[in-house]
């Protein structure tokens, strides 16, 4: 298993206190899998990808990365597994809008410790394999929203990370871009050796992937692969 | 991950970009922080020193020669006294002149549409050159330039004057150019010529030769009674310092409020500050989202820290010497403001403070949002 959560409960924090957002989940991602989360809003899709990117620790309960707690990281750790194991993508994009897309994409790896050089080739070879080849130096604003979640999702693809966390990948995407990102997200999973995790509240995304787990009608989940 | 792989990331790519813009916001608002908060007060203080030190007492009124030379024969042989002449219709008398005489006479005027007025300079504010003979004349440094006027040329002047019948007159008069002044701000377009030339002029004149006459006195109570008691002070008024702050409290005009003119300067450069601190919030508020970017690709908060420290002590450094040089300057420019040489060093001592005070703003904004909890918490929102 990739991911191993037992008996999760996560919370938000407030003024007025901590406030359950999701309580004692139990949840296995086996390596490879294509897991949709999906749910009304506040149901707790977010709270939980941030529990699996390490942002947030459970109040109970364990999240397990192979089997490393990841409450257990100190900064430094949770850094590198940020780095090294992950890729996030985000709804709004959120890329660095100073820098052109190569330089977006050659972020994580220069945080790795990589040359400019060897981040600068392999950014370029992201992005030719996403077909972004001729807007490589262009900074976002002068993208479309299409063409810079293809930015983001190479961005997350350049440490060659085991796992994609990406939350609402498609939220801010027309039906037809999002139905291409969709299908490029289907054939990295088939090529690439990696673990997708989606948080979505479209079920016409959510049918895209091999599994799905809904928060809105569990308030324990056990599931297994 | 070093700080360097970080900073490498970060600045050899297109962060100076958003550096450059902050820099320029930041060194604006310093200037508009300075121009509106830091001025008046900087020029109040300024204006009250040199208010302070230039006169125990004031007479005003029609006074001839022959009444000056009975005012300083009162007023004694120690006494530091100035005679000052409306030059014109539309001529100011300026009060606030850096006058540190021997007894020799000076008159102090403003000149507006006139083309020249006359004073003598004081010796600390020559820039360059000398006054050292009778038909030598020194010329502030702005009106020099306005006129292209250099050392070694003839200024032909011409002073004009209402006499007590109210009939306009005017002198003429000719002097080389032997030295270039310096002037405090609000004495533009004066013309100072040595004394004796100055007393040749006022002698071509007919009846009044001065309408001020200003003394620095031990005693100025003393001096101020024996004064009124002149057959000719039922036509002045005689006004000692202690005598005038109490009227000045008094007044409303003396309580330093600003002209229409400097009020809509102190709106505008306050609309102004709030423009550029919104857009500078604005550049902050992308950077830290930018940071929290960073960190959820696997940056650390100490890599992160380390570059914004670096930032920040570019940022003051650039300030720091951009301001020196051009502060004043700029002053000069939007203010239209002349300050004198001696108040740069103040202005730079004024710019450092307001310099720091600002970047220390921001670097703590900075450093607050660089805290391991904040950037979690930016972290976690991007997916908001």
């Amino acid at each position: 298993m990739i991911y191993n959560l037992s008996d999760v409960t996560l919370a938000h924090s407030s003024s007025k206190g901590s406030v359950p957002v999701v309580r004692d989940l139990n949840l296995l991602i086996p390596e490879r899998d294509f897991l949709a989360i999906v749910g009304p809003s506040g149901s707790g899709k977010t709270t939980l990808l941030n529990a699996m990117a390490g942002f947030l620790k459970p109040v109970s309960g364990t999240v397990l990365y192979r089997d490393t707690d990841l409450a257990s990281l100190d900064p430094a750790e949770a850094a590198a597994y940020r780095n090294r194991e992950i890729g996030l993508v985000h709804q709004f994009f959120n890329l660095i809008d100073d820098m052109t897309a190569t330089e977006n994409v050659m972020m994580p790896l220069l945080i790795r410790g990589n040359t400019l050089r060897e981040a600068r080739r392999a950014a370029a070879e992201i992005l030719d394999q996403l077909g972004l080849g001729k807007l490589a130096r262009r900074r976002p604003p002068r993208l479309s929203g299409g063409e810079q979640q293809r930015v983001a999702i190479g961005r997350a693809l350049a440490g060659r990370p085991s796992v994609i966390l990406a939350d609402e990948p498609t939220g801010n995407l027309d039906r037809a871009t999002t139905r291409d990102f969709m299908s490029l997200l289907g054939e990295l999973h088939r090529a690439e050796p990696l673990t997708i995790v989606l948080v979505t509240h479209d079920q016409e995304v959510a049918a895209a992937a091999t599994h799905r787990l809904d928060l809105g009608e569990v308030t324990a989940c056990q599931r297994t692969a | 991950m070093t700080s360097l792989n970080l900073i490498a990331a970060y600045y050899r790519l297109r962060g100076y970009a958003s550096t450059y813009g902050l820099l320029l916001m930041v060194f604006a608002s310093t200037a508009v922080v300075f121009m509106a908060l830091l001025w008046p007060a900087f020029r109040y203080y300024h204006t009250a020193s040199a208010n302070a030190a230039t006169w125990d007492i004031h007479v005003n009124g029609p006074i001839t020669s022959l009444d000056t030379e009975e005012i300083v024969r009162i007023a004694g042989p120690t006494a530091q006294w100035s005679s000052a002449s409306h030059g014109g219709l539309h001529a100011r008398v300026v009060r606030n002149g850096r006058s540190t005489t021997n007894g020799d006479s000076y008159v102090i005027n403003r000149v507006s549409g006139e083309p020249f007025a006359l004073t003598w300079a004081p010796p600390g504010i020559v820039l360059s050159g000398r006054l050292d003979s009778p038909d030598s004349a020194g010329l502030d440094w702005v009106t020099a330039r306005r006129l292209h006027a250099r050392i070694g040329d003839t200024l032909v002047y011409r002073k004009a004057f209402v006499d007590p019948e109210g009939a306009e007159r005017a002198f003429t008069g000719s002097a080389r150019i032997t030295a270039i002044l310096s002037t405090t701000y609000d004495s533009r377009g004066l013309i100072f010529i040595a004394p004796k030339e100055l007393e040749r002029a006022l002698q071509s004149t007919v009846g009044i030769a001065a309408s001020d006459v200003f003394i620095r006195v031990k005693q100025p109570e003393r001096v101020a009674s024996k004064l009124k008691r002149l057959p000719a002070a039922r036509n002045w008024g005689v006004v000692t310092k202690a005598e005038y702050h109490r009227e000045a409290l008094a007044g409303a005009e003396g309580s330093g409020a600003h002209s229409y003119g400097e009020r809509g300067v102190l709106v505008a450069a306050a609309v102004l500050l709030a423009l550029i601190l919104r857009d500078l919030l604005v550049r902050i508020s992308r950077r830290r989202r930018s940071l929290a970017i960073l960190y959820s690709l696997g940056s650390r908060p100490r890599p992160l820290v380390v570059a914004h420290v670096i930032e920040q002590l570019v940022l003051l450094s650039v300030i720091l010497v951009a301001g020196y040089l051009a502060g004043p300057r700029l002053l000069v420019t939007v203010t239209g403001l002349y300050p004198p040489a001696e108040t740069l060093r103040s202005i730079a001592v004024l710019w450092l403070g307001g310099s720091i005070l600002l970047v220390a703003v921001c670097a703590t904004y900075v450093f607050w949002s660089m805290r391991e909890r904040s950037l979690v918490l930016l972290a976690s929102d991007l997916g908001e």
